[in-house]
């Protein structure tokens, strides 16, 4: 004979509390891109006032933790995506063209002027800007920038400007490093898939211009100050214990993904705008 | 000195009776966050040389007050003078001057977790004095010594206790030799013994150094073995304020609800 067992009786859940509505929701994105444009007046009057140089020391150290972090991740996406569906997808494509000779302009055009940039940004907003607002939200709450605020000691020249300095010297850096890699892709490609070594060294330097290469420093540059002011800014709002620097840290890498698409996008319409010449392949 | 067999401070220098000048006066401090005030056209003057407590319940702006005090928060309207100085009215550079007089004990000590005890406590000598590190050490020694901690300096902030956190927070509060000390909740977290032992090192500080030393609790057994003066705050408003003995033979209702614990009177759960 069994036993009946007793039905199990689940304690009833709390209704979730409502979200802010959407009033509440505009306000709070004019009020952080108020606060942005604020912190980031606030970072630069540090860097260009005295006492000079007073945030050199946390910059090295940042620049070299931000290397540390984002090195290997950067070349291992940039040569996984250079190889997959640059590469392999993009060579079939000239190849039923009976063009594959012309794969190597794909990496200097497309390379330099669009994925690499993209890529690297993209890492370094996921593996460092988190880290940034991290670091920043846990000092917030746990209540040590009051502390410096206290003794006299400014946080944003100390803590934020040193790391937008780092992040904007660092992801060019970054970048750079993550053209070589994706140049290797091609070559991997390359010896994988057509063997046409002098059609795809040809057809690289050609579509190389020192332009491009201008431009991609220049924009990596103004991803590196994006993802920067956008995590820090999460960071020294971060509110409502480690709960809140988790929710700080996820909005920041939102926010920061999509200020590097808007950035990129704007950047490239004006740029192919102003050097018209880019847009026909060599 | 000891009283009754209760240890009470002795008042130093120009405390309560002495020097009319507070060391902290607020006129008229009205602070909202959104639609919600959190304090209400507050009123308060902390007299000089003294241990003042400002006692409430919980969520009534405390922190919000001390915050004002030392120029993090800058009020909706009202003034706040500390040693003569107009905060709320002050430029940034000129709250950082003043801040360099203002020593404070966060709740939970708040140390820099990338520094030693060490290193949290010199912190503030080197970053305002042009001291040689020989001597930055033997005065940074000499405090930990002081709160009990001369064999912990070498240990990070994440290798302390609760109560370690907040001596060293103490100890780095006090390095400047501060002419205000302000402690946010210096019992949060601490069991009654080391509570007591805290209030009793605050006690024997203040009776050493003299200063102005303010404290934030809900905590009626810290107020009653550390206070010289006491302010209630309820709703954003000082409720009532006096000397120690005056307010625990207040007849208000509030504060005689208060400084009992009871449950009875106008204080509820709402």
């Amino acid at each position: 004979m069994s036993a009946t067992q007793a039905p199990v009786h689940l304690p009833p859940r709390a209704p979730a509390p409502p979200g802010p509505s959407l009033t509440d929701r505009a306000w709070g994105l004019i009020e952080a891109i108020g606060g942005v444009v604020l912190l980031t007046v606030r970072s630069l009057r540090c860097l260009l006032t005295p006492p000079w140089l007073s945030w050199a020391p946390e910059a090295v150290d940042q620049a070299w933790i931000l290397i540390k972090r984002c090195m290997i991740p950067t070349a291992i996406s940039v040569f996984v995506f250079g190889y997959g569906p640059v590469g392999v997808e993009g060579g079939l494509f000239f190849k039923a063209l009976g063009q594959v000779d012309r794969l190597g302009s794909l990496y200097s055009v497309g390379a330099v002027r669009e994925y690499v940039p993209w890529v690297t940004g993209m890492v370094v907003a996921g593996v460092a800007g988190t880290a940034i607002t991290a670091d920043l939200g846990a000092r917030r709450v746990r209540e040590e920038l009051d502390a410096l605020a206290v003794m006299g000691v400014d946080a944003i020249r100390t803590l934020v400007a040193p790391r937008i300095l780092a992040l904007m010297l660092v992801l060019p850096l970054l970048n750079l490093v993550g053209l070589v890699f994706a140049s290797l892709a091609g070559v991997v490609v390359e010896l994988q898939d057509h063997g046409n070594f002098a059609g795809y060294f040809a057809s690289f330097q050609s579509g190389f211009s020192t332009v491009d290469m201008f431009a991609n420093v220049l924009k990596t540059a103004g991803f590196g100050f994006l993802v920067a002011i956008v995590c820090c800014y999460r960071g020294l709002n971060a509110k409502g214990g480690s709960e809140g620097v988790g929710r700080a840290v996820n909005v920041a890498v939102v926010h920061s993904f999509a200020a590097v698409w808007l950035f990129n996008f704007a950047f490239n319409a004006v740029y192919l705008a102003a050097f018209p010449g880019s847009l026909s392949l060599r | 000195m000891v009283v009754d067999g209760r240890r009470v401070p002795r008042p130093a220098g120009s405390g309560l009776g002495g020097d009319p000048a507070p060391a902290i006066e607020c006129r008229g401090v009205h602070k909202s966050f959104g639609a919600a005030p959190v304090l209400a056209d507050l009123d308060l003057a902390i007299p000089a040389g003294s241990i003042s407590v400002i006692l409430g319940p919980s969520g009534t702006g405390k922190s919000v007050l001390l915050k004002h005090v030392i120029g993090l928060l800058r009020p909706d309207h009202g003034e706040i003078d500390v040693l003569g100085e107009p905060v709320s009215r002050m430029a940034r550079h000129e709250i950082w001057d003043l801040r360099k007089r203002v020593g404070i004990l966060f709740q939970d000590g708040a140390l820099f977790g990338s520094m030693n005890v060490f290193d949290n406590v010199a912190f503030p000598l080197r970053q305002h004095t042009d001291m040689t590190e020989t001597e930055i050490e033997e005065i940074v020694l000499r405090r930990l010594q002081d709160v009990g901690l001369a064999g912990a300096w070498a240990l990070m902030p994440g290798q302390l206790s609760g109560g370690m956190r907040k001596r060293v927070g103490f100890a780095r509060a006090l390095v400047l030799d501060p002419e205000i000390v302000l402690f946010d909740e210096p019992d949060s977290g601490l069991d009654p013994v080391r509570t007591a032992l805290l209030c009793e090192l605050i006690l024997e500080t203040h009776e050493r150094r003299g200063g102005t030393y303010v404290l934030i609790t809900h905590d009626i057994l810290s107020a009653r073995r550390v206070a010289q003066f006491i302010a209630l705050l309820w709703k954003g408003q000082i409720q009532q304020a006096g000397a120690i003995e005056d307010m625990l033979s207040s007849e208000d209702p509030f504060v005689r609800q208060f400084l009992s614990g009871d449950c009875i009177g106008p204080l509820g759960m709402d």
